[in-house]
C-alpha cells in the first residue's frame, strides 16, 4: 500500500479541467483548489510502483498540469518487510 | 492494512500537501494526526545543493515515511521526486554492509580492524618510500562538513600533502572562481529570499525545472502570482524550464560569452547601467590590466547585437530583447549551474553574468542577484567552505597564505611545517598522477570517479594500477571495482551532522536509525585510520559529531564566513542559518556587503562613505567587471566531428545512480539513456526514433538509443549522464579551466551514425 500526499500545480485556465479529471480517477482524492493554481489530492495505490503509474499517467494524460510536487509519502508496509 | 489505518495516512497526506501551501484543511489536527506510530526527524535532502528540508519518519528503528519540512525556509513542505523516495534508498539491496579487501581478485569480508590496519600500513609504506605527496584523498560534495574536516586534518595537516580533492571541482570550482576575480570572496551575496522579489530571472545554462525542482517551483509560484514577472533562459537546449520562459536565447554550446557583452552593450548604451553604483562600488579589468570605465565601454563595442549574434547563433533582435528586458525589470535574479560552470572558460562566463548585475546595480538590493546554484548537498558547506580542495584550508583560507597555515595548525594542534605551502594536485592532474605512478595511494569517500571524471576510462590505468581505498555506502559502483578495499560507510538518517547549501544556509541533520550492516560514519573511519597510522595524538579527541563542528567553527570565527554563532545546540532548533552568524543571538544574514551584514556593519563609516556596497574581498571595497575575451569551447565542432555533445541530467536521477538507481520506481521512470537528435538532423542522418546508434568522440564510442526530439537545436546533441552501462563521461572531454580546473564536461565535437 502507498499513498502520496501532492499539490498539483496548474496552468491558470486549465484548473478546473484539471480538477475534473482528478475527480474522475479511481484512487484519487481531490481536497480543492486553492491560491487559484493549486490542487491538494492524495493518490492511492496497492504498491509503490502502481503509485509511479498513476503519477505519470496523470500527469501525461491531463491537459493542463504544470508540475506535480509530493509533500507526503509512505509505503510504510513495504518497508516493513525488509531488513 | 486496516481501512482506518489507510484513511488515517490519507488524511495526513493531504494535511501535509495542505500545509505545504499555507492551507489549513483540517485546523489544530496536524500534530494529533502525526502523533499516532511515527517518529518525526528533522533532517535534509540528500540530493541537489538546494538543501530542501525532509522530516524523516521512523517507526520501530526502521525509515518508512518522509515528508517535506513545512517549517523550512527553503522548501516549504515540498518535495521533488527524489526525494519523495529517498527513504527507500536506506534499504537499497546495493548497500554496502561490510568492509572487503580484494584479495587474489576478489573481494573477500574482512573486520574493521583488519581492513584498517591493511590501509593504514599500506598508506604508511608508501608515504615513508615515496613521501607525503604520494598520497592522495578524493571526497565529495555529498559528505558531510564534519567528515571533510576530518579528512582534511588528516592529509594536509597530518599526513603532509595537500593532494586532498573533491568532486565539486568537477561542479562549481567556475562557480568559486567567478565570485572570487568578481567580489573577491567566495559564494552568493544573497539568498533564496530574493527569489519572490525578483522581477526577472535570468537563467544561464540552467535546467531548473528537472536539476533544481524545488526552486524552479518557487520561481513558478513566484511568476503566478505576479504574472508581470518575466523569464529569460539561455541555454543551447530547450528543457521543462521553457513551459515558464518567456524568452530562450539559444546559443552553440560554448559560445554564449558574446551575448552576454552584447547585453552589457545595450544596458550602458541604453540608459539602464546605475552610474552612480559603477562610480561607487565597481572598478573595470580586463586579463592584463585595469581599464577606465571608458575603456570598458569601448571593449564593449565590438560586441554589437549582429557580431554576438554572428559568434553565438542567436537573432541579434533576442539579444536586444533581452537585454531591454534585464534594464527594464526593477530588480533581476541570476541563476546558472553547470551548463556556464564545466566549461574551459567557466570563471569568464561567471564574471560576465555578474557584470550584468554590477553595471545596472542589481545587486545588494532585495530581489536582485547574481546567484550560482550548486549541484550537491554541501558542495558549498562541507569542501568550498571546509576546504577540502587542494588550494584550500578551512573557512575559504588559502594553504599559500602563512598566516592561515598557522591558525590552522594551531586549532588542528600539529606543526605549521606539516601544512605545505604549495597547492596539491586539482582533480585532473591528481587522476593524471595515478596514471603515471606519481601518486600510489588514493582514498576516495562518498563519490564515484571511475564514471564521474571527463574522459573518464583514461583514468582507469591509474585505479587499476595504484592502491585505491573507496569508502562507500553502495557496492558495486563503477569505482569500488577498481577498489583495493572498500569500506561500508554510514548513509543519510544514520549519523548526524552538518550540510551547508547553496545560499550559505548550515542545516543540521539528526541521526535517526543505526546504520545498516557494519557501516560507519566516514569522519570516525577517517579519525580511526588515522589513529592506526600513528596520529593518535592529533585525532583521539573527537568523541562525538559535535567536537568536530565546534572545533570547526571556532576556525570561522572572525572570517568572511563566521559560522561562531552556530553551534550545534542551536542548529538543532534551527531550520538552518545564513552565513556570516559571528555570535549565538546574530539571526543570520540575509544579504552580504550591505547593511544588515555584520561585517559591512562593522566598517569604519569613513571607509563606507556613504556606500550602498562594500565589498570587502577586494582591496578598496570595488567589485570587478570584467572585459573578457569572448572565446569559445576547447573542442570546436569541424568537419569530423560536426556535432556539439551536451550532457546533463534528468529529474529523476542523480548523478552516478548509486542512490537512484536503487529505487524501482526511479529506474522504470527513465530506465535507460539515450541521446537527444534534433529532428532535422535525425532526417538528414536518417536516424529513426529508439533506433541504436553510435556516438562518437576523439576519445570514445558509445552504443546509445536515439531520441529524435526537438529539445536540441539543430547541430547539437544531448545526453544524460547516469547511467554506468551508458556511460557519457567516456565521450568527454578533460581540458579544463586554467583558472578554476574544472573539466568542460558541457561541449565537445562529436559525430553519430547508425549503430
Amino acid at each position: 500500500m502507498a499513498i502520496a500526499g501532492v499539490v498539483i500545480v496548474t496552468q491558470p485556465d486549465k484548473t478546473m479541467h484539471v480538477l475534473e479529471k482528478l475527480n474522475e480517477m479511481e484512487n484519487v482524492t481531490t481536497y480543492g483548489v486553492h491560491n487559484d493554481v493549486q490542487i491538494i489530492a492524495v493518490f492511492e495505490a496497492n504498491s509503490s510502483k502502481s503509485l509511479e503509474e498513476m503519477s505519470m499517467e496523470i500527469q501525461e494524460n491531463i491537459e493542463g498540469i504544470m508540475a506535480l510536487y509530493p509533500a507526503y509519502v509512505t509505503t510504510e508496509d513495504e518497508l516493513e518487510k525488509l531488513a | 492494512m486496516s481501512i482506518s489505518r489507510r484513511e488515517f495516512l490519507k488524511v495526513s497526506a493531504a494535511a501535509t500537501a495542505a500545509s505545504t501551501i499555507g492551507v489549513s484543511l483540517l485546523p489544530g489536527m496536524q500534530k494529533e494526526l502525526f502523533a499516532d506510530g511515527l517518529n518525526w526527524h528533522k533532517s535534509v535532502c540528500r540530493f541537489c545543493g538546494v538543501g530542501c528540508g525532509i522530516m524523516i519518519g521512523e517507526k520501530n528503528g526502521k525509515v518508512v515515511a518522509v515528508k517535506g519540512d513545512v517549517k523550512n525556509t527553503i522548501n516549504k513542505g515540498h518535495l521533488c521526486v527524489k526525494g519523495f523516495y529517498l527513504h527507500k534508498v536506506v534499504y537499497a539491496k546495493t548497500r554496502l554492509l561490510h568492509p572487503m579487501i580484494k584479495k587474489n581478485g576478489k573481494f573477500e569480508r574482512v573486520s574493521w580492524d583488519e581492513a584498517l590496519d591493511y590501509v593504514a600500513k599500506k598508506f604508511n609504506q608508501i608515504r615513508k618510500q615515496h613521501g607525503p605527496d604520494a598520497l592522495a584523498f578524493y571526497g565529495s560534495g555529498q559528505a558531510e562538513t564534519e567528515e571533510t574536516y576530518i579528512a582534511n586534518k588528516l592529509f594536509k595537516g597530518a599526513i603532509g600533502t595537500n593532494n586532498m580533492e573533491g568532486n565539486p571541482r568537477l561542479c562549481m570550482a567556475s562557480a568559486v572562481g567567478g565570485y572570487l576575480t568578481s567580489f573577491g570572496k567566495d559564494e552568493p551575496a544573497g539568498t533564496y529570499a530574493d527569489i519572490e522579489k525578483a522581477e526577472l530571472f535570468l537563467l544561464v545554462g540552467s535546467n531548473t525545472a528537472e536539476a533544481h525542482p524545488i526552486l524552479f517551483e518557487r520561481i513558478m509560484r513566484h511568476k503566478a502570482k505576479n504574472p508581470d514577472v518575466k523569464i529569460i533562459i539561455i541555454d543551447p537546449r530547450k528543457t521543462p524550464t521553457d513551459q515558464v520562459a518567456d524568452l530562450h536565447l539559444f546559443p552553440k554550446p560554448g559560445w554564449d560569452l558574446a551575448i552576454l557583452h552584447a547585453m552589457a552593450r545595450i544596458l550602458i548604451k541604453e540608459g539602464y547601467a546605475d552610474e552612480n553604483f559603477i562610480k561607487q562600488s565597481v572598478n573595470f579589468k580586463d586579463n592584463k590590466k585595469n581599464l577606465t570605465y571608458e575603456e570598458y565601454k569601448q571593449f564593449l563595442e565590438q560586441f554589437t547585437p549582429e557580431k554576438a549574434a554572428q559568434i553565438s547563433g542567436v537573432e541579434p533582435d533576442k539579444i536586444v530583447k533581452a537585454a531591454r528586458m534585464f534594464g527594464k525589470a526593477k530588480t533581476a535574479m541570476s541563476m546558472w549551474t553547470m551548463g556556464l560552470n564545466q566549461r574551459t572558460r567557466g570563471v569568464w562566463a561567471n564574471n560576465l553574468v555578474t557584470n550584468l548585475h554590477l553595471i545596472t546595480g542589481k545587486i545588494g538590493v532585495p530581489g536582485s542577484d547574481s546567484f550560482s546554484l550548486t549541484g550537491q548537498p554541501n558542495a558549498c558547506g562541507g569542501v568550498r567552505e571546509g576546504g577540502g580542495l587542494c588550494h584550500l584550508l578551512p573557512a575559504h583560507r588559502s594553504v599559500k597564505n602563512p598566516k592561515h597555515r598557522a591558525e590552522v595548525a594551531k586549532v588542528w594542534g600539529v606543526p605549521v611545517s606539516n601544512i605545505q605551502p604549495k597547492p596539491g594536485k586539482h582533480t585532473v592532474a591528481m587522476f593524471e598522477a595515478l596514471n603515471k605512478g606519481e601518486i600510489k595511494g588514493i582514498y576516495i569517500m562518498c563519490t564515484n570517479p571511475a564514471q564521474s571524471l571527463p574522459n573518464a576510462s583514461k583514468y582507469w590505468k591509474g585505479l587499476k594500477e595504484q592502491f585505491v581505498v573507496v569508502a562507500e555506502s553502495f557496492f558495486p559502483t563503477a569505482t569500488t571495482d577498481y577498489a583495493d578495499v572498500v569500506l561500508p560507510a554510514a548513509f543519510w538518517s544514520e549519523k548526524e551532522g552538518v550540510y551547508g547549501c547553496t545560499e550559505r544556509r548550515s542545516q543540521y541533520m539528526e541521526q535517526v536509525i543505526k546504520p545498516q550492516g557494519e557501516a560507519r560514519w566516514d569522519a570516525f573511519i577517517l579519525r580511526d585510520l588515522a589513529i592506526k597510522m600513528g596520529f593518535k595524538k592529533y585525532f583521539e579527541k573527537y568523541k562525538t559529531a559535535e567536537d568536530i563542528w565546534s572545533e570547526y567553527i571556532s576556525l570561522t570565527k572572525g572570517t568572511d564566513m563566521d559560522l561562531s554563532g552556530a553551534p550545534y545546540s542551536r542548529l538543532k532548533k534551527l531550520r538552518g542559518i545564513t552565513w556570516p552568524v559571528p555570535s549565538v543571538d546574530h539571526p543570520g544574514t540575509y544579504k552580504r556587503y550591505t547593511k544588515g551584514d555584520p561585517i559591512f556593519d562593522a566598517l569604519p563609516a569613513a571607509k563606507k562613505k556613504g556606500r550602498r556596497m562594500y565589498f570587502y574581498g577586494k582591496p578598496d571595497g570595488k567589485a570587478v567587471v570584467w572585459a573578457r575575451p569572448p572565446k569559445g569551447p576547447e573542442e570546436p565542432t569541424d568537419a569530423e566531428y560536426p556535432l556539439a555533445l551536451s550532457t546533463g541530467r534528468v529529474l529523476e536521477h542523480w548523478h552516478t545512480m548509486t542512490m537512484t538507481g536503487t529505487v524501482p520506481e526511479l529506474v522504470r521512470a527513465v530506465p535507460k539513456a539515450y541521446v537527444e537528435i534534433n529532428p532535422q538532423d535525425a532526417k538528414k542522418m536518417g536516424i529513426e526514433d529508439k533506433e541504436q546508434v553510435i556516438v562518437e568522440t576523439r576519445r570514445g564510442k558509445l552504443k546509445i538509443e536515439a531520441r529524435v526530439i526537438d529539445r536540441p537545436e539543430p547541430g547539437t546533441i544531448f545526453i544524460p549522464w547516469h547511467w554506468k552501462q551508458w556511460m557519457a563521461n567516456i565521450l568527454t572531454i578533460d581540458a579544463f579551466d586554467p583558472g578554476s580546473k574544472e573539466p568542460e564536461y558541457k561541449v565537445c565535437a562529436a559525430k553519430i551514425k547508425k549503430a
